[in-house]
């Protein structure tokens, strides 16, 4: 009794999802959407597929997950193919994600096209490369990168081959034109500075009476240029007497004498 | 638990084995004709055993009638490649004349050395049918060469105003220059 009356609750309750549905009116497109998360969901690695990752650029990537912004990421895939049947390596694909939730896709690369057949026994290496933009320095990523293929029965898998977070580190090995100019403002700036402090200390010490000694008129020196007076001239004011002062005083002079 | 981490180390020993991943890359700028192009491989070791009597073999990609090879040779051989190991070639070419030349396999053979087992191993540098086109130089001299318009019409614009004052300030100083006197 039990039982029935259970199975019965289930299926009006499922007939009561679905009428909802109906009566609600609403036209959905979830149709293919749907099919196609149930078929990522459901694609997997196939067990005759041996795959391998290897950073070639940066040298140091396969230990330190670091690149450079501007500086190109390669890497290899190598397939192998341990079964009976061929197989189709499609497609890889490379994408950015967020670092805590993979789900949010932050940046998706070209694909890189391979359609290459592998025979039993067979193996390939494939290779791939991308750059980091300049938005992502300084900040962790998450790195995805799948390799999409199928079988000779036509029956597609999926392969991650890295899923990890890396750095993406600024590159600043060569010369930055921001930052050249940027030192020549300043230097500038600073030689405008100067100037400033030089005239507004100049005018502070005018007010303060701190000005620099003025120089008194001593008259000329004792040295004279004789080049420019003709010697004439000269002896004859030697020749004459020394009489100082003015016509009166020498009458009074010539008196007493 | 014994018995099962034995079972488990027995798998992972199964496993270890040489295994070779081939890399090719272009280190020249731009593939010119008549110019020397430079050609990069990478031979990757990421197995946890050497691999030894290692052949490297890519001369379809360069025919001696279209080629010339100036130093390496795409033909070589390796003793020994240790696990974790990369080695690199590099070969130098120069495209007799202006062509495309299709992009051919680059195969590696190599045996593990411990369980003696012969490998071969492809790559396909870019996919199977595209071309590789040599240009010439001249081709790309919009790219890679200078023009000397933009520096003339530079100077036209500059020359003017610095020599013009640079000129007015020596006849000045020639005509109205004062001795200091001390």
């Amino acid at each position: 009794m039990k039982l029935s009356a259970i199975l019965l609750l289930s299926v009006v309750g499922l007939c009561a999802v679905y009428a909802a549905d109906v009566v609600d009116g609403e036209v959905t497109d979830d149709g293919p959407k749907t099919v196609q998360e149930e078929e990522s969901l459901d694609i997997g690695a196939s067990p005759d597929a041996g795959l391998a990752f290897h950073f070639v650029q940066p040298a140091d990537a396969n230990v330190v997950h670091e690149f450079y912004t501007g500086k190109p990421v390669k890497f290899l895939i190598g397939f192998q193919n341990k079964g009976e049947k061929d197989f189709v390596v499609k497609y890889s694909e490379t994408s950015f994600r967020f670092p805590t939730d993979y789900n949010y896709h932050l940046q998706n690369f070209t694909r890189g096209e391979y359609n290459r057949r592998v025979a039993p026994k067979e193996e390939v290496t494939l290779d791939y490369g991308f750059y980091a933009h300049e938005t992502f320095a300084g900040r962790p990523v998450g790195l995805v990168v799948n390799v999409h293929y199928q079988d000779a029965d036509g029956n597609a898998f999926v392969n991650n081959v890295f899923n990890q977070t890396v750095n993406i580190l600024e590159d600043d090995s060569g010369f930055s034109g921001e930052t050249g100019f940027l030192f020549i403002f300043f230097v500038a700036l600073s030689i405008g500075g100067l100037y400033l402090a030089n005239q507004f200390l100049s005018k502070l010490s005018r007010k303060s009476g701190l000005s620099k000694r003025r120089v008194v008129e001593q008259g000329t020196s004792s040295e004279v240029d004789f080049e420019w007076i003709p010697r004439d001239a000269v002896k004859n004011k030697e020749k004459r007497s020394p009489v100082a002062g003015s016509p009166k005083a020498r009458k009074t002079a010539k008196k007493t004498d | 638990m014994k018995f099962s981490l034995l079972i488990l180390a027995w798998f992972v020993s199964v496993d270890a084995s040489a295994r070779v991943l081939i890399g090719k890359n272009m280190l020249s700028t731009y593939p010119l004709a008549h110019k020397q192009n430079v050609f990069e491989y990478q031979i990757v070791n990421i197995g946890n055993t050497s691999a030894i009597n290692v052949e490297l073999h890519d001369r379809d990609s360069f025919p001696t009638d279209r080629f010339e090879i100036l130093k390496g040779s795409p033909n070589t051989k390796f003793a020994e490649i240790p696990p974790q190991m990369t080695v690199y070639h590099h070969v130098v070419v120069v495209p007799r004349n202006v062509q495309p030349i299709e992009d051919k396999n680059v195969t590696v053979d190599y045996t593990d050395s411990e369980t003696k087992q012969v490998s071969h191993v492809s790559t396909l540098w870019y996919s199977k049918g595209r071309f590789t086109h040599y240009l010439h130089e001249d081709a790309l001299k919009a790219v890679i060469g200078t023009s000397s318009k933009p520096f003339l019409g530079f100077a036209a614009i500059a020359l003017p105003f610095t020599a013009l004052s640079s000129l007015f300030y020596f006849r000045s100083k020639s005509r109205y220059s004062v001795t200091k006197q001390n």
